[in-house]
């Protein structure tokens, strides 16, 4: 067979992306068609782009950021108040934490032991710990959380961005999702519904996929792009004179043109995932050289190089190893160990080059778990009644907590965040005003909030 | 706006409530001065009046009492249960004030106020019960706009309308057309050339290219009705169900798996599908089309033996909707289940939004909230689940005729009672299985003890992770050691590390599958199969020898996680080996344990006695005559005291360490232990009364008379337990806490291994499994629908604002208030009324349905609806264009008793559907979104479309129809954290009959805008991205198919190739200076490709194959004029 680099070689064919570019300055994009153009926010954005670090299963809140002494002191105790109406499985007593806790930096925050390395960056975080959800099973929660709705096929809050604010690059897609489940509401969570398709998450590989081997779909083929690009003119010429023939038609020059993005994009998208460009210090911070932490840095750095790109939302995936109904000691030690290293290396890397100003970080999960054991006094439940999360950048208040939890962390108590709330201020802070985001659909304008969602004004800055 | 009759609220104050309350003056006048301007400044704007938001107002005491639709506000003297409190407090999901939270001394003012029972002075309630009702109430009463609404109005036969140019008319419906075009100053454009219109016809009726031959043939063919004839002949082809049956799949949300948040397999949804494309086919009337798939089970059944079944798959359409089953409320389930069912029914016939009305009278349309529980109630009366619970099992029903039904009947009858037997077996075991737990307590303590861990003592045989490495396969005389992942064959996912951390284990994703081992047996004999697994949730698989099932839900232990530290030896099940070569399969159509290894044990009865025999479950047990699964149990349990739970358990915290003495000098090194135990300290601190006492009494000599001492304890208290009084059971209490868990190894499991069984009753139970197999395969087969039947009639509360929490009035089950008026004509019996709203919506007099339904042809004949909003016919939808037109096509439809083909030739006949796409300068300046049709609308193919006509080009099309191609089994995963479709797609059938998997839609037709499957849509979006590109550029799909086909191309003689090439993909022959133009382009692919090396015939095939690429991916191809 002919290989790519035997034509490249010996083809005098000089065309590619200079050639095509020529046509795509042709014509404006009709008002009507939905596309990726750039639009004005509603206000002054501080933030350009989101990066999520969605870890999927549900990690414990209280062995991981909030620390909760009084949950060591009454170990084994049975829970003082009444656990929730619905729950998704029996559980026991009081179970502390496996984990010691420290505090760090001037904020003095209380971390676990097995961030050590996010540990470091506490002053640069926004805690909310009295973030929670409604559904107590992991499918309704990931839904909700990634599109607002338990219950209805809602557009994400990506393809949301996407329709808002369009792209900075209109050779990538406006949301990429790197690795994500096809479990639990699967490509629900980054469809965009109703939404025109353009807005849909791209998935980069899917969990079951390591991330080095994670692609967008059909971005490479078979054909060696020295004859592609012959293919590309020839499918030009032929299209070009069919247009002469049917009259002037926006389809059809729109597919005409998509040709052409299409080839660019086959060849950026690559580019990006192709890190053989970074150096060995850049590699080794995200930890990709090393066993545990290699498939999630990977991811991290990914983000950074969409991030450079002008991609406006990209979501990481850990996927589902957060659930330690039982193991806890040892899977949340594990987990965090795989993270840790590598989002501590984005932070810094981010801030290095001045992206993370305008990039919000955004690290959690689909929902917390409860203080109380399950599985043999190392494990523990589901919670959606309260989780942690934590941002950096684009405008985030840093070195703060906001929010409470009752004394074992079971319950937030005090300034609740519901995922409305998170969706509601994450908008604004690109510059949207979530109440007047609206998508008119079957009768009805939709938006990401629902009638619900309220700018939670003190994390920010 | 629709007005609803205001009903009085009076009934809600109850006696009780109305008796006022004395207060004193003092606490009133706290109310007056705390609490009052309070209400009036930051509550009254939006909590007062005739109706004030959520039907809660401030103005009145008896108000706070009652409350809105969040219920009560206030519980006099109890402010922690009272949701103002929290609400003010901005605690719970109500925040109010909304904008701004009142301020401490407020809220602590608010509290005390529920606390003095909400002291009020005096006042007037009349007010009280007017508030408005209107979510309440049940009667509507709609306005004369809302009455005189185009779409309720029934479509009558409408009077043609004048027109000029005469000699244009070809079908009734171009009078209606051109009549507008006529208004507008406009002409049509002219009738397309014949290749046009076959290229239409084809597409548009069978979703498929026509052949260079039927081109040809229709071309020559001079008749005058060649044309009408073409039409017949592609409206009989069978192609025709398949590709207007996809038109009705979009509007059923049709989908081979549940989506949302567990997407299990939906393995018999094909049954819905093949009777729409059947039904499709056979030209079924529309009405009865609409009834089948809304109460076919319950309509008279058909004399035919397909058409009888088919009325049962219809009702496949109320049960394939997407449904979140690990819901963890059973009643939110049920009503978000039910809200699918009533949304998808209101678009798919009558393009009304129904839905809306779940949480409040709908906005925009007349539809109270009370008429959507009226209908909700038909569908809550309606059986679609099996259970609620997470995840849950949705109905499914056999598809079998009466008689085979009897007979399916009478043997379950015999399975059952086959089955009590077996139960009345397993309680005789159970009796005999609780003796050798109690009795041998000591034993099987002194073993576990004795045992330790069972690996150090394989190691002490060389039979380390190293050695296994070597040899995975290790063999002692009568002993077989086996790693799990060195299985021969296997569709299992061998994990290395995480949960196989150091080990290797087998596993397996969301579904099952197989390992199979070669194994050479040395001696023959009855082995024990022993496995080390490790397991947080019971998953039992089967074993199978030889092709040969031997048993079924073993390897069901839990062992506390998935993890290494969990891995556990459990003796399974007893095997009848010769000696040789066997297979042996571990077999599973569900998710599997973490195995690591297994290893098969002669049992040692017969073997000679063979000292290099390496030690084992089955052996220990031997030795302590005791059962060797219930050992493996002890072993497992002692294990997780000793790392995790010894501070906890003051019950065998003694037994630990006393056996972790050297039994040489037991009396010296327990002294202290046991004295310790005594004192108030260590041991002693923790132990309950009872062990103190039988140490005290009797100080052990030996490690065994500890465990005697721990037996006797163990019986002394299960049978204080059974038989004696509450004094008794007090003694005993801290040891019954401990022995009564599940998980303790003395209690009785809820399955009994095959190994504790006495011989005569083995025998038993396994004539009688053996029955049960029996039983079960002279069971005739039969096939299963999904679908729906009856359930429990029962009319509806309304739901205020959708919460099941909170719920109103009940409203009785009936048909829509706006059409059918307020007295209900189609009266609910008997049954869920399902029956009766599949008559309404098919009656001639709903003004909904068949209008509807013509709109929708229309839609996918001409690209856009006479009402663009095909699913909303609603005041927010569009009007129709042509309002004359599409009330003559509707009468036409009924008029024709519902046949859609008759409708597809008077529209297809018509000058309007033959016109060319031709531009029109006057025409884009007038009409530029070609409302009025000066011309036909040109458009893209479908996804389905590109990849039937790729394959038809290429390797070509497997034309058979029907059935599933759905791998995954039923109710089993078809998505986890990747997808568990093997290769589904990968084939050359028809794209209807590709499984459609929600949330995880094949690449290929949702890169080309295949709709959400989740949700009804008639009016699919055609988007033009590049992703689109890339599937032309780079999927396999079109790689093979260009590849097949420039195989096709190569062999012909050299001037044939681009003239059939053309003719095939364009309907065309190539003109001249396409010819010179593809003579040099293959040119110039060839020469690139010899230029690195390769054969020139090599070269020649890649360039054609490129060629076709192009010719396949240009815009005259994907567009249909």
């Amino acid at each position: 067979m002919v290989t790519r680099r035997q034509l490249l070689k010996n083809t005098a064919v000089g065309f590619g992306s200079v050639a095509l570019a020529g046509l795509m300055g042709q014509g404006t994009a009709n008002a009507e068609e939905p596309n990726l153009l750039q639009r004005q926010p509603h206000f002054p954005a501080k933030a350009k782009r989101i990066i999520f670090l969605f870890m999927h299963g549900g990690p414990s809140q209280i062995d991981t950021f909030d620390y909760k002494p009084q949950l060591a002191k009454d170990d084994n105790k049975p829970v003082p108040f009444d656990k929730p109406r619905v729950v998704s499985a029996p559980t026991g007593n009081l179970l502390k934490s496996p984990f010691k806790f420290k505090q760090h930096g001037e904020s003095g925050m209380w971390v676990s032991e097995i961030f050590p390395h996010i540990a470091k960056h506490v002053d640069e975080l926004t805690f909310v710990k009295s973030v929670h959800g409604s559904n107590s099973r992991h499918g309704a929660a990931l839904l909700e959380l990634h599109t607002g709705s338990d219950t209805f096929i809602r557009p994400s809050m990506g393809s949301w961005l996407g329709y808002g604010l369009g792209n900075e690059n209109q050779n990538l897609p406006c949301y990429v999702t790197i690795c994500p489940s096809l479990t639990h509401g699967g490509g629900n969570n980054w469809s965009s519904a109703f939404l025109p398709a353009l807005y849909a998450g791209t998935p980069i590989g899917n969990a079951g996929t390591a991330s080095e081997n994670a692609k967008i779909p059909f971005i490479k083929g078979t054909t060696p792009t020295a004859i592609q690009e012959l293919e590309q003119r020839m499918l030009r010429d032929i299209n070009l004179k069919h247009l002469t023939t049917t009259g002037p038609d926006s389809e059809l020059e729109s597919r005409i043109k998509s040709f052409e993005l299409a080839f660019r994009l086959q060849t950026e998208a690559p580019e990006l995932q192709d890190i053989s460009d970074e150096t060995a210090d850049t590699l080794n911070m995200y930890g990709i050289n090393n066993g545990p932490t290699k498939d999630f840095g990977l991811q991290c750095l990914m983000a950074r190089r969409f991030a450079e790109a002008g991609v406006r939302f990209i979501q990481l995936s850990h996927s589902y190893k957060w659930d330690q109904h039982g193991n806890l000691a040892g899977g949340h030690r594990s987990n965090a160990m795989e993270v840790d290293q590598p989002i501590a290396a984005l932070l810094t890397d981010l801030s290095q080059r001045g992206l993370l100003e305008d990039t919000i970080l955004w690290w959690g999960g689909e929902f917390g778990r409860t203080p109380v054991s399950q599985g043999g006094r190392d494990g523990r439940d589901h919670n959606p009644h309260a989780c942690t999360m934590f941002f950096a950048g684009g405008g985030m208040k840093p070195g703060i907590q906001h929010g409470l939890t009752d004394e074992y962390g079971y319950y937030a108590v005090e300034d609740k965040v519901h995922f409305h709330d998170l969706h509601a201020t994450l908008l604004h802070q690109m510059g949207l005003d979530h109440t007047k985001l609206t998508y008119r659909y079957a009768g009805r304008d939709f938006r990401l909030t629902d009638v619900h969602g309220e700018v939670i004004h003190d994390i920010l800055s | 706006m629709n007005r609803i009759l205001p009903l009085t609220v009076l009934f809600l104050l109850s006696g009780t409530l109305l008796a006022q309350e004395q207060f004193s003056a003092e606490d009133i006048a706290f109310f007056e001065s705390k609490i009052r301007p309070i209400l009036v400044t930051h509550c009254q704007d939006c909590h007062s009046g005739e109706d004030p938001e959520s039907r809660f107002s401030v103005e009145f005491r008896e108000a706070f009492l009652t409350g809105g639709e969040f219920g009560p506000a206030a519980k006099p003297g109890n402010p922690k249960e009272s949701l103002l409190i929290s609400a003010i407090k901005h605690d719970e999901f109500l925040k109010m004030p909304p904008k701004a939270k009142l301020s401490t001394t407020d809220v602590i003012n608010f509290t005390r106020w529920v606390e003095l029972g909400l002291p009020w002075p005096n006042e007037s309630m009349e007010i009280v019960a007017n508030i408005g009702q209107s979510a309440d109430s049940v009667i509507a009463e709609f306005t004369e706009e809302q009455k005189q609404y185009w779409a309720f109005q029934l479509p009558v036969r409408p009077a043609f309308p004048r027109i000029a140019n005469r000699p244009w008319i070809q079908s009734p419906i171009d009078f209606f057309t051109l009549a507008k075009l006529e208004e507008a100053g406009l002409t049509p454009a002219p009738q397309a050339d014949k290749r046009t219109l076959i290229r239409r016809a084809t597409f548009d009726l069978l979703g498929l290219p026509p052949t260079p031959q039927e081109i040809e043939d229709f071309l020559e063919d001079d008749r005058p009705d060649a044309y009408a004839q073409l039409i017949d002949r592609l409206l009989s082809s069978p192609r025709y169900g398949e590709r207007w049956g996809r038109h009705w799949l979009d509007v059923a949300r049709y989908a081979d798996s549940n989506g949302l948040d567990e997407n299990l397999s939906y393995e018999f949804a094909y049954q819905y599908r093949d009777y729409v494309i059947r039904s499709m086919n056979l030209d079924k009337s529309y009405g009865q089309f609409v009834q089948e798939q809304i109460a076919g089970d319950l309509m008279p059944p058909s004399d035919d033996p397909l058409a009888g079944t088919d009325q049962l798959r219809a009702t496949g359409f109320l049960a394939i909707g997407p449904k979140m089953l690990a819901e963890d409320d059973p009643v939110k389930m049920q009503m978000d289940i039910i809200d699918e069912q009533v949304n998808t029914l209101g678009q798919t016939f009558m393009g009304l939004t129904l839905g809306c009305a779940r949480c409040h009278d709908h906005k925009f349309d007349p539809i109270p909230t009370a008429d959507y529980y009226a209908l909700a109630g038909i569908f809550k009366s309606t059986k679609s689940m099996e259970n609620y619970n997470v995840v849950a099992d949705w109905f499914e029903r056999p598809l079998v005729s009466e008689q085979t039904q009897a007979e399916i009947d009478r043997i379950n009858a015999e399975i059952q009672t086959t089955k009590a037997k077996q139960t009345a077996l397993n309680s005789k075991v159970v009796e005999i299985v609780e003796k050798e737990l109690l009795h041998k307590a000591d034993q099987y303590l002194l073993a576990s003890s004795h045992i330790g861990d069972l690996d150090s003592h394989l190691a002490k045989h060389g039979l380390t992770a190293q050695a296994k490495q070597d040899s995975p396969f290790i063999v002692a005389d009568g002993y077989l050691l086996v790693e799990a992942e060195a299985a021969h064959r296997t569709n299992l996912t061998i994990v290395p590390n995480g949960y196989g951390e150091g080990i290797g284990i087998l596993a397996s994703g969301g579904s099952g599958g197989f390992a199979e081992y070669e194994i050479e047996v040395p001696l023959p004999g009855s082995y024990t199969m022993e496995v080390r697994y490790a397991a947080q949730d019971s998953r039992s698989v089967g074993i199978k020898l030889d092709g040969k099932a031997m048993a079924d839900g073993v390897l069901g232990r839990v062992t506390g996680s998935w993890y290494p530290d969990t891995q556990t030896w459990v003796a399974e099940i007893e095997l009848e080996l010769t000696a040789g070569k066997h297979t042996l399969a571990i077999d599973s159509p569900k998710v599997y344990p973490h195995i690591d290894k297994f290893a098969l044990i002669l049992n040692r009865e017969q073997q000679t006695q063979n000292k290099s025999m390496p030690p084992s479950l089955s052996a220990f047990a031997l030795e302590f005559d005791i059962n060797k699964s219930f050992l493996s149990g002890w072993l497992w349990y002692l294990k997780t005291l000793d790392e995790t739970k010894l501070q906890s358990n003051p019950f065998l915290a003694a037994w630990l360490r006393l056996s972790a003495i050297a039994s040489d000098n037991f009396p010296e090194a327990s002294a202290p232990i046991l004295a310790e135990l005594q004192s108030d300290g260590g041991l002693g601190a923790q132990a309950p009364k009872v062990i103190k006492d039988i140490f005290r009494q009797a100080p052990p000599k030996s490690l065994e008379e500890v465990a005697v001492l721990y037996r006797r304890l163990i019986v002394d208290t299960n049978h204080a337990f059974k038989h004696l009084d509450d004094s008794a059971k007090a003694v005993y209490k801290d040891v019954y806490d401990e022995i009564s868990k599940a998980e303790f190894p003395a209690v009785t499991p809820k399955t009994i291994p095959a190994s504790a069984y006495p011989e005569d009753l083995q025998m038993q139970r396994v004539s009688l499994t053996q029955q049960i197999a029996e039983l079960e395969e002279a069971r005739p087969e039969f096939e299963m629908a999904m679908g729906v039947t009856e359930g429990a009639g029962a009319d509806l509360e309304i739901h205020l604002r959708g919460s099941h929490i909170t719920l109103g009035k009940k409203v009785p089950r009936r048909m829509l208030q706006i059409i059918e008026g307020p007295v209900p004509q189609h009266k609910i019996t008997e049954q869920s009324g399902r029956l009766e709203l599949a008559q309404w919506l098919a009656s001639p007099e709903n003004p909904l349905v068949n209008r509807v339904m013509a709109n929708r042809v229309w839609r996918w004949h001409f690209g856009r609806g006479i009402v663009s909003s095909v699913d909303n016919f609603g005041t927010l939808g569009e009007l129709p264009t042509h309002p004359a037109l599409l009330d003559y096509l509707a009468v036409e439809l009924v008029e024709s008793n519902g046949s859609l083909k008759a409708l597809h030739r008077q529209i297809m006949l018509s000058a309007t559907y033959q016109m060319s796409t031709a531009y029109s300068e006057q025409g884009m300046a007038t009409d530029p979104e070609n409302k009025l049709l000066w011309r036909f609308n040109r458009r893209r193919l479908t996804g389905e479309e590109v990849r039937d006509s790729v394959l038809t080009l290429g390797p070509g099309l497997d034309n058979r129809m029907g059935g599933t191609l759905l791998r995954v089994k039923n109710r089993a995963y078809v998505t986890t954290s990747g997808s568990n479709l093997t290769n589904e797609f990968q084939n050359q059938r028809r794209s209807i009959y590709l499984p459609v998997v929600r949330s995880s839609v094949y690449e290929v037709l949702q890169a080309l805008d295949f709709p959400d499957p989740a949700v009804s849509n008639g009016d699919r979006a055609t988007t033009t991205v590049a992703p689109q590109a890339l599937l032309m550029m780079n999927s396999s799909l079109v790689d093979e198919a260009t590849a097949a086909l420039s195989q096709r191309l190569l062999p012909l003689n050299s001037s044939k190739r681009l003239e059939t090439a053309y003719n095939l993909i364009m309907g065309r022959s190539p003109k001249s200076e396409e010819i010179s133009g593809a003579q040099a382009y293959i040119q110039q692919v060839s020469e690139a490709s010899v230029s690195t090396g390769i054969s020139a015939e090599e070269a020649s095939l890649f360039a054609w194959q490129s060629l076709c690429r192009v010719l396949l991916s240009s815009n005259e191809f994907i567009y249909i004029e």
